[in-house]
């Protein structure tokens, strides 16, 4: 052998033999174990944070645009969709099946007690855990009834067929783990967190739910009573009050006397598109109009003084409709002559007077654009932030979704309240007088009886929650919603400008097409994937 | 490295030079008239009939190849006698010989050629290489075989063959020539390829082959590898020669082995062409009036009043339509081009002596997109050597350097073809005073022309040592090899994003609006690098003992590919005239990164070839695989395989039966062995977790960082494992004229690592990781004829391949209480479920009396799709679906005609491919009409869509938007899209003159070439090798380029 060949033939044998070791087992580059997750306070809190990202906020556009409150401009668009009844078991932009997001709050509660950190935090995260897991449920039972409670992590040799457990058992379930969760939770806590409040305010949202007529068959006053109390709790708690301006409720980040509860948003990491949708072309940047207010909310917004529109005496003048209402009108809605801000293309930001008639630049002046303004004759400015320069698309805003504030807390304690009594006590009159009062509202409410009362409430939540995600659940709640939607074609109004500059309203339906909602819209059908996987699962009536 | 480049980009500048100078050489050519060989026997056509000759006389010429490249050492004689000679160097002869006599050009490899001398005292030749050849030598995993001893199934092209196809990418050149690949090239964007599968698909999981250049496994493709490089290109197909590769191997494996140099004086090649692109067929956008006037029939058909005034403002009003007639806007015309152009070039030098060989190459690709600022460059470099230390050790080094420029606007590709399809045909794109016009939405000219730029730099480098020492001292055929190789990958992209305006202008042309599109300026830069190293040292054993011939490897092989990728963004800028990071504000910045893993294996490979007389073959291989992807005591696997083969021509009584002599050869193959796939995701058994520092919950104003979980973790994951079962025969009849190759296969893919989340409740909540669980059975056949022939001086072939494969899912997690149409068990992979189309309602009355006037829950009305009840529940609703077909968008039957002719100098080459069993599926744009609430406008053909005066229509009553009843999977929107295309063309002239010779060119070929000049489709509303049917995308492309090839 001649030497030189001995040296390449050892170099190589042994640059192979000498490889690293853990050759075969390297580290993962992008991920961390398990096991350095429940090691350490830090990253245990870093899970909890994830959980927070499961909570929706800022909906896109659909559930303000399926119900009496607005319209969306793009006909086949998911909204369009739902408003003609086109969801099913397969399709279904209003689902909320979330055993993902189970699951992680399951992984969280079933591990904590074993982990070695502050006795404190661990209490809080539990807290926090159960809160959200707590909603998860209350939204899944709101639209399909009763749903198989899962509280521990299942191992894949786990029987998986699960079934349904009743509705009271959900809402018992709720009700539990928000006690629990009550007592877990801080006072305070930073914006974006939950706090007691927090899960005091979803006991108070669930139990008015399930006293409500689609979740309490038996008319079983006892539930009312309940509710009541649960939010009644949350008043004498004496922590929260109403933000006075109405304008800027939902702008201001700093501390906040209403919200309770509420779903953060900050440039650049997390955004929604609310100042981006709602605005005219000409202030628009890409979407727009895209909820335009329908004449029957319009209608719904009472009179400074306190009077329905339609009420003798209210001072509602026909060729002034928009003359002395309560300040909510304002605040929310974008009509003929209002003033509005925005711009096209970042900033600065200019000011427009609405031209909502026929011919006019934010209405009709051009069919090709027709289709990027307002459908309803109306535009949203409720929540809009008027500063707000660099809104595109799906981008830009940053306004907080507040998922709990106190007029909603006031509003139930009101609604339970009177339905559990026979006729309204003081109580339920001074929740409902501070709502309208914080509206600019001059006199108090009086000497209604429970229907009377009952009306007003409801009214009351139409328009102090318009475009909140709410009225679509309430209109279930109470049975509304095949009254309210089915069959029935909506309307806007359609302004004339006369030559003296004065305007003639005429009201005239703008649904294409008549809407459907059926009876057995109101429990959600179950995702067909999942009826097909699991036997045991059965089908809600209808579907 | 960066060094390397540079000098790189020096050289393409050079080169360019050296093109400008042969492009001289061509124009000073067309001016002078050589009198070539075509001429020349023109007029000895003419003498011949009064003048016999009968003395000796000189005859000499030049022997090429039809690429133009000279070959040396071609043997001429003069039939039936002892007179011959050879070519030399520069493939001249001359030789004496009596008049009258018949020359006989021959080279191993080459198709042999008879000329006639008649009264020629020059004749030359282009020898077309036998593609039938026995004696070939194929390229295997690990080595090299004689395809007469071959017992497993493989396929194999030469590099010159690929040379005839004026494509930029190699993955489009062997669709249709290779049997049993299946490829589909489905967008023309510059710098793209096909989609390969070797006989369709066989798993769940990834289909694609595995990609091995020079023996070494490439993780970027080969679609990029100058096509001037390859020698030639193996796939290995069955168990039995893809075994060696194991783990890796279950989808077949892809040989490219580059060019080496051979012994003889330096050889330098040029070999350029020039061409220009334009798709094959886009579908039309609606002119303006028809996008006006069908949007107003969708108002009204969906209950649009133009009495509601409301709702007037929505149409159109006949005025405005006469005033579309003439059209407005074309957006289609404005943002592209009607064709772009492409060129490439290489320079090859090749030579060597006894002791050192050498082959270089240089290439240059530069094509052009089919709209301004989109471009992709390549620039490839290549250098092969080879050493004879002594008699018994020869070392060898391989470089190559490739780099891919490839630049867009600040908007990719797709969004433009999107964006062309969505853009109101009624706005003008600009003003008169040439400003852009406010189009409220975006403006596709624009986003070419003013929204910055994104452009990616590719590198690859590969460095390839080896060596290979006999040790006769041990025993005579024994030696060891040793390769080590280093392969890098960088990709760099930088992303400058400027925002661009658009304008309303009042009647005297003064801006009242800017619209700014696009948002901020922003910087973005991504960085990432890949490095694999590959080790293997291997024993190698060939022996020959009478009549046994015996050859065996050992080999131990290590591979490893890690890497890491840094990206950063910021906006903020002060100005858009600097796209530096440093000229941006802190606002809004991030920064990314992580460590990139790729693959770590250890493995050892072993083979075994015996063959008795040369009649009876025998192969058995195993390879061990250990893979990272699964746990320590689940890593190892092992992969055997075996075959055999009969050469029954070879027996005597074959050899003296009268009736089979027409059979030259016959061979008879099988094999059976296990192959494996790894091909998931890694760290699937343990249960990981990811950081997440931005995008988090906000709390208190803060973005606040999350950790979350991924798969749940399977601690028993392994390998996926195939029995690969092959039986075949090699036929040459007629004397070597004939020659029909045919493989069948059977395949069963067990263990196949499949997350069951279609039977596991979503209740539990977590994805699920991959889980050795279902079955896939494939099969199928493919088959090569090839013929070829001359006659006289005219040389052809013809060779017809084709390709059939088939699969059936044989174990699958079908949910529990599934509908027929919902279960995949017994089905092939890919089959397209949907609800069955009874035509269009013809009338409202029509459409009240079918299913109560409802379906899916809505009201039916005239125009309306009518689906049949399945069920036969009295409702359409989605239980009424079945299988619309058993084939989805991979072909099942793939098949090519390809041949050539040569003629004195000239020379032409064809391919026509097909596939067959294929469906395209239109959705998204290709479908739905006035999307985005009626702005978008539509491809023309939707406009045959039924109304009372079209009541033949195509296409249901238009809508705008998605019209959930018509929206669903039916056969209205299912389409074959089977096709056959002359996919290329190649017609050459090579010419031989004295001239040439004097300026000592060798070889000169000038050509024409083309790619998908026609298409015959089943489909015609998009390209049938389309991927989707949204047509919004960037389509293929047909070349037409002007080529020369010179050799010096």
């Amino acid at each position: 052998m001649k030497p030189y060949f001995k040296y390449i033939f050892s170099f190589c044998l042994l640059s192979l033999i000498s490889c690293e070791k853990g050759f075969l087992d390297p580290t993962n580059p992008s991920a961390i174990t398990s096991e350095d997750v429940w090691a350490d306070q830090n990253l245990i809190e870093m899970y909890v944070n994830g959980l927070y990202n499961d909570r929706p906020g800022w909906d896109y556009n659909t559930f303000d645009n399926i119900t009496d409150e607005a319209r969306s401009n793009y006909p086949g668009n998911t909204p369009n969709q739902v408003l003609v009844g086109q969801w099913d078991e397969v399709n279904n932009p209003l689902g909320f099946w979330v055993y993902d997001r189970v699951r992680r709050t399951n992984e969280f509660l079933a591990r904590i007690d074993e982990t070695n950190i502050d006795e404190n935090v661990k209490t809080r995260l539990k807290g926090e855990a159960r809160f959200l897991r707590a909603f998860l449920y209350f939204d899944m039972v709101k639209r399909y009834g009763g749903v198989p409670i899962i509280e521990k992590p299942q191992n894949l040799e786990d029987d998986l067929q699960v079934s349904r457990n009743t509705l009271e058992e959900c809402f018992a379930f709720i009700e539990r783990e928000l006690d629990q969760a009550i007592g877990e939770l801080p006072e305070q806590a930073p914006r974006g967190k939950a706090s007691k409040g927090s899960a005091m305010a979803l006991k108070g949202r669930a139990l008015l739910y399930f006293a409500s007529p689609l979740y309490n068959e038996a008319d079983d006053k006892g539930r009312w009573q309940k509710a009541a109390e649960a939010n009644k709790a949350l008043i004498d708690l004496n922590k929260y009050s109403l933000y006075p301006d109405l304008t800027t409720l939902w702008l201001d980040q700093g501390s906040h006397p209403e919200s309770i509860f509420e779903i953060q948003y900050r440039l650049p990491e997390k955004y929604h598109s609310w100042d981006a949708l709602v605005k005219p072309l000409v202030i628009a940047n890409n979407d727009a109009g895209q909820r335009s207010p329908l004449q029957e909310l319009v209608d719904a917004f009472p009179m400074k003084n306190g009077k329905k529109i339609t009420d003798p005496g209210s001072g509602f003048d026909p060729k002034n409709p928009y003359v002395g209402r309560d300040q909510r009108f304002y605040a929310y809605i974008g009509y003929n002559g209002a003033k509005m801000m925005g711009t096209t293309s970042g900033p600065p930001v200019k000011e427009i007077t609405l031209e909502i008639y026929r011919g006019g630049r934010d209405y009709d002046a051009d069919p090709d654009t027709k289709i990027y303004n307002t459908v309803t004759g109306y535009y949203t400015l409720k929540a809009v932030d008027p500063n707000n320069a660099i809104y595109t698309g799906g981008y830009g805003s940053v306004q907080p979704y507040i998922e709990f504030r106190y007029a909603e807390v006031l509003l139930n304690y009101a609604e339970a309240q009177n339905e559990y009594l026979s006729s309204p006590d003081a109580s339920v009159y001074d929740a409902l007088n501070e709502v309208r009062a914080r509206a600019g509202i001059t006199t108090d409410v009086e000497n209604l009886n429970k229907e009377e009362m009952r009306e007003l409430i409801r009214n009351e939540r139409y328009v102090e929650f318009a475009f909140e995600h709410k009225r679509y659940w309430d209109i279930r709640r109470w049975e509304l919603a095949t009254t309210l939607l089915n069959g029935k074609r909506y309307s806007g109004v359609f302004a004339i400008k006369e030559p003296s500059g004065s305007f003639i309203y005429e009201y005239l339906p703008i649904d294409p097409q008549p809407n459907v909602f059926t009876d057995r819209m109101y429990w959600m059908p179950i995702p067909q994937s999942e009826i097909a996987k699991n036997e045991k699962l059965i089908q809600n009536f209808g579907w | 490295m960066k060094k390397l480049l540079y000098r790189f980009e020096v050289d393409g500048k050079l080169r360019l030079s050296a093109f400008y100078v042969l492009a001289g050489f061509l124009l000073s050519l067309s001016s002078f008239n050589p009198v070539n060989a075509n001429d020349a026997s023109k007029m000895s056509d003419r003498t011949i009939l009064n003048m016999p000759v009968l003395e000796d006389v000189v005859v000499k010429g030049t022997v090429v190849d039809n690429s133009g490249a000279p070959i040396p050492g071609v043997t001429i004689s003069v039939q039936g006698t002892t007179i011959g000679t050879a070519t030399d160097l520069d493939g001249a002869y001359s030789l004496s010989v009596p008049g009258g006599s018949t020359l006989v050009f021959s080279f191993i490899g080459f198709i042999s050629q008879h000329v006639p001398l008649e009264n020629k005292s020059e004749i030359n030749i282009v020898l077309l290489e036998d593609m039938t050849s026995l004696d070939e030598v194929v390229v295997v995993g690990y080595g090299t075989q004689k395809r007469v001893n071959m017992t497993g199934s493989v396929a194999t092209i030469s590099g010159n063959e690929l040379q005839h196809v004026p494509t930029n990418n190699l993955t489009n050149a062997i669709g249709g020539r290779m049997p049993g690949v299946i490829a589909v090239n489905g967008n023309g964007r510059p710098g793209s390829g096909s989609s390969l599968q070797i006989r369709g698909s066989s798993t769940l999981n990834n289909n694609s082959p595995l990609i091995v250049v020079d023996g070494i496994v490439r993780s970027d493709g080969f679609g990029n590898i100058d096509p001037n490089e390859v020698e030639n290109i193996s796939i290995l197909k069955d168990a039995s020669a893809a075994a060696v590769y194991g783990a890796r191997a279950a989808n077949g494996v892809i040989l490219i082995t580059t060019k080496r140099g051979k012994t003889g004086k330096p050889t330098i090649s040029y070999s350029g062409m020039m061409g220009i692109q334009q798709p094959t067929q886009y579908p039309k956008l609606m002119s303006s009036y028809e996008y006006a006037s069908i949007r107003n029939q969708a108002l009204r058909n969906q209950g649009y009043d133009p009495a509601n005034p409301t709702q007037s403002g929505l149409f159109y009003q006949d005025e405005d339509l006469e005033r579309f007639k003439p059209g407005i806007t074309d957006w289609y015309q404005e943002t592209f081009k009607k064709k772009s152009v492409q060129s490439h070039h290489n320079l090859s030098v090749n030579g060597g002596t006894e002791n050192i060989k050498y082959f270089t190459s240089l290439g240059y690709l530069d094509q052009d997109g089919m709209y301004d600022n989109i471009n992709f460059k390549r620039y490839n470099l290549r250098a092969n050597i080879d050493t004879k230390i002594n008699d018994n050790l020869n070392v060898g080094v391989n470089i190559e350097g490739r780099q891919e420029l490839s630049g867009t606007p600040g908007w990719d590709a797709n969004t433009l073809f999107n964006l062309v399809v969505r853009s109101s045909p009624l706005k003008p794109a600009y003003h008169s005073s040439g400003r852009p016009f406010n189009t409220t939405g975006e403006h596709p000219v624009e986003m070419i022309y003013s929204s910055g730029y994104s452009n990616n730099k590719y590198n690859i480098f590969q460095g390839t040592l080896f060596f290979d020492q006999k040790l006769p001292f041990i025993t005579e055929g024994l030696s060891v090899r040793g390769t080590g190789s280093y392969y890098s990958e960088q990709l760099f992209n930088k992303t400058f994003f400027t925002p661009y305006e658009m304008y309303d202008e009042d009647a005297e042309g003064n801006i009242i609006n800017t619209k700014i599109v696009g948002g901020e300026t922003s910087l973005s830069q991504q960085f990432q690098e890949i490095n694999n190293i590959t080790l293997n040292l291997s024993l190698n054993y060939s022996r020959s003992f009478e009549n046994h011939e015996l050859s065996g490897l050992l080999l131990y092989e290590q591979y490893g590919s890690k890497g890491n990728t840094f990206t950063a963004r910021k906006q903020n800028f002060a100005t858009n005239a600097k796209d530096e990071f440093f000229a941006s504000g802190p606002a809004n910045q991030t920064i990314n990164g992580s460590g990139i893993l790729n693959d770590a294996r250890r493995s050892l490979v072993g083979r075994l070839n015996y063959s008795y007389d040369s009649k009876y073959l025998f192969e058995g291989t195993f390879r061990y695989d250990g893979s990272y992807r699964f746990p320590a005591e689940e890593r190892f696997g092992i992969f055997p395989a075996a075959s055999v083969g009969w050469r029954i021509s070879e027996e005597s009584f074959f050899q003296n039966s009268e009736a089979l002599h027409f059979i030259n050869s016959f061979k008879i193959r099988a094999s059976k062995g296990l192959i494996g796939n790894d091909r998931v995701n890694a760290f699937q058994f343990v249960d990981a977790f990811g950081i997440t520092a931005g995008s988090g919950p906000i709390v208190g104003g803060q973005a606040l960082p999350y950790v979350s979980y991924g798969v749940y973790p399977n601690p028993n994951i392994t390998w996926e494992k195939q029995n690969n079962n092959n039986i075949g025969f090699d036929a040459l009849f007629l004397e070597g004229k004939l020659e029909l190759e045919f493989d069948y296969f059977y395949r069963v893919t067990k263990d196949i690592l499949w997350s069951r989340e279609r039977s596991v409740p979503g209740t539990f909540g977590r994805a699920l990781p991959n889980e050795n669980y279902a079955e896939v059975e494939s099969k199928g056949f493919e088959f090569s004829l090839t013929h070829q022939n001359n006659v006289k001086d005219f040389n052809y072939n013809l060779r017809l391949i084709g390709s059939f494969a088939s699969n059936e899912v044989t174990q699958i997690d079908d949910p529990a209480n599934a509908l027929d149409f919902q279960t995949q068990l017994g089905r092939p992979m890919g089959f397209r479920v949907g609800y069955h189309s009874l035509g269009l309602f013809q009338s409202q009355e029509e459409a009240k009396n079918w299913m109560g006037g409802y379906q899916f829950g809505q009201e039916s009305l005239a125009g309306d799709i009518k689906y049949a009840d399945l069920d036969n529940d009295g409702q359409i609703s989605f239980q009424d679906q079945k299988i619309l077909s058993h084939y989805g968008s991979t072909p099942r039957i793939m098949f090519g005609l390809s041949g050539g002719f040569s003629w004195k100098g000239f020379d032409l080459n064809y391919l026509i491919q097909g596939a067959g069993q294929r469906t395209l599926l239109m959705s998204g744009s290709g479908r739905i009409m006035f999307r985005n609430g009626g702005s978008n406008n539509n491809f023309s053909y939707l406009a045959d869509s039924w109304s009372p005066e079209n009541k033949d229509a195509e296409y249901p009553l238009a809508w705008v938007d998605s019209r959930a009843m018509n929206d669903r999977n039916s056969e209205i929107w299912l389409k074959k899209a089977g096709y056959a295309r002359l996919k290329s063309l190649d017609l050459g002239y090579t010419i031989n003159s004295n001239w040439l010779n004097q300026r000592s060119i060798q070889g000169m070929r000038i050509y024409v070439s083309g790619l998908n000049l026609f298409t015959w489709s089943q489909i015609k509303e998009f390209d049938p090798e389309a991927e989707t049917g949204t047509g919004d995308y960037y389509p293929q492309q047909r070349n037409i380029s002007l080529g020369l090839n010179l050799t010096f």
